[in-house]
C-alpha cells in the first residue's frame, strides 16, 4: 500500500473526528487521543524513514513490526482507560440508583 | 433507646415476603423494619406497602450487595445504632435475630455471625456451599488468625461504627461475604459468631444455584479476598 493512502486515511480521521466534536459526539478531550494517533500515522507516512530508524535503535531487523507494537500498545492503553472510566461509571451509577431509592422512599413518606 | 432496623432486600419474592414480614412484626417490636426492594417483577413491592412496612424501590435490578448497600446508607442517614441483615427468602428466623442483638449489646463487637456450623444445628446446605465454606473458612484463618464458621452468612448484626464503615465503601463488594470480612478484620473491627438456626427457603432460587454460578462466585471470591490481602499489606492493624 502506498504511503498516500495513509496520509488520505489519517487526514479522513482527523476531519471525522472534527466533525464528530462538532456535533457533540465526542468531547474535546476524548478527542485528544484519537486526533494524536491520527497525527502520528500522517507523520510516519509522510516520513517513513523514522520508521526504520526506530526499528534500528530497538534492534528489530523488519521496521514495520515495531509500528505494529506501538500501534497494540496504544490500543490495550486506549482499553484499558476506557475499562477505568467504565468502572468509576458503574460506581457512581450505584451510589445514584441507592441515593434515588432512598430519598424516593422519604418522599412517599412525606406525601402519606 | 437505642435505635434498631431490620433491613430486608428482596428481589422477586412475593410468595415468601409476606410470611417473613408477619414473623418479623409480631417477634421483633424493638426495631424498625425496611424491605429492599431490588427492582423485582412481581408484586414484592405492592405486598410489602399492603403490610404497612417501609419500602426502599430500587429503580431497577442491581444486585444483592447494592440493595443490601442501600439499606445500610440509609441506616447511616437516618442515624441507626444497630442494623440487622435479614433475608426475604424465609431462610432466617426472626427469634434468632434477636440473639444476634443482645449478643452485640452485651459484647460490644462490631459485627455478629449467625452461623449455622457453630454447633450441629442440622442445617443441610448445597455440595458446593460446603466447599465455599471450608475454603473461605481456611482463608480467614491464614489471613486474620481467627475462626469463622460461617464466612457465607448474611446473617448479621452491625453496630454504628460498621454501618459508618459500609455506607461509605467505594465499590462495595458484589458478593458481601468472607472478603468483607476479611477486610474488616483486618481493619481492626471485632467480629464474633453465635449458632444460629436457619430454615431452607421453600420458594424461588438462590442467587447461587446451578453449577457455572457458583464456581464463577468461588473464583471471583479467592481473587478478591488476594487482592484484600495484597492491597492491606502493611495495614493490617487488627491483627495480631
Amino acid at each position: 500500500m502506498k504511503n498516500e493512502y495513509f496520509v488520505i486515511m489519517s487526514i479522513f480521521i482527523i476531519v471525522f473526528i472534527v466533525f464528530e466534536v462538532r456535533k457533540s459526539h465526542l468531547s474535546i478531550k476524548e478527542s485528544f487521543y484519537w486526533v494524536m494517533g491520527s497525527i502520528a500515522v500522517l507523520i510516519l507516512s509522510l516520513f517513513p524513514k523514522i520508521i526504520d530508524k526506530v526499528a534500528k535503535f530497538f534492534g528489530v531487523d523488519y521496521p514495520p513490526s515495531i509500528f505494529f507494537v506501538f500501534v497494540i500498545l496504544f490500543l490495550l492503553y486506549l482499553l484499558f482507560r476506557l475499562n477505568k472510566i467504565q468502572a468509576l461509571h458503574s460506581e457512581e451509577i450505584r451510589d445514584l440508583i441507592q441515593q434515588i431509592a432512598i430519598l424516593k422512599e422519604k418522599v412517599n413518606r412525606k406525601n402519606r | 433507646m437505642e435505635k434498631v432496623l431490620l433491613i430486608i432486600p428482596a428481589y422477586n419474592e412475593e410468595k415468601n415476603i409476606k410470611k417473613v414480614l408477619s414473623e418479623v412484626k409480631s417477634e421483633i417490636t424493638y426495631a424498625d423494619i425496611i424491605v429492599v426492594n431490588d427492582g423485582s417483577n412481581d408484586n414484592t413491592s405492592t405486598i410489602v406497602n399492603k403490610e404497612g412496612v417501609k419500602c426502599i424501590d430500587m429503580p431497577f435490578n442491581s444486585g444483592y450487595s447494592n440493595a443490601v448497600q442501600a439499606g445500610i446508607k440509609y441506616a447511616y442517614e437516618n442515624n441507626y445504632d444497630y442494623v440487622i441483615q435479614f433475608d426475604a427468602d424465609g431462610q432466617h428466623i426472626a427469634k434468632e435475630a434477636e440473639k444476634l442483638y443482645k449478643h452485640i449489646k452485651k459484647t460490644n463487637c462490631d459485627i455478629v455471625i449467625g452461623s449455622r456450623y457453630l454447633k450441629d444445628l442440622k442445617y443441610k446446605c448445597p455440595f458446593f456451599r460446603k466447599i465455599g465454606t471450608k475454603i473461605f473458612q481456611i482463608m480467614i484463618r491464614i489471613f486474620c488468625h481467627k475462626k469463622i464458621t460461617d464466612p457465607l452468612s448474611g446473617f448479621q448484626c452491625l453496630n454504628k461504627k460498621v454501618i459508618k464503615e459500609y455506607s461509605k465503601i467505594s465499590g462495595y463488594p458484589e458478593y458481601p461475604d468472607a472478603n468483607l470480612i476479611i477486610e474488616m478484620l483486618i481493619k481492626g473491627y471485632k467480629i464474633e459468631e453465635i449458632p444460629s438456626k436457619m430454615r431452607i427457603r421453600k420458594y424461588g432460587k438462590s442467587m447461587h444455584s446451578g453449577i457455572i454460578k457458583p464456581i464463577k462466585y468461588m473464583v471471583q471470591m479467592i481473587y478478591t479476598i488476594v487482592f484484600i490481602v495484597i492491597k492491606n499489606i502493611g495495614k493490617r492493624s487488627g491483627l495480631k
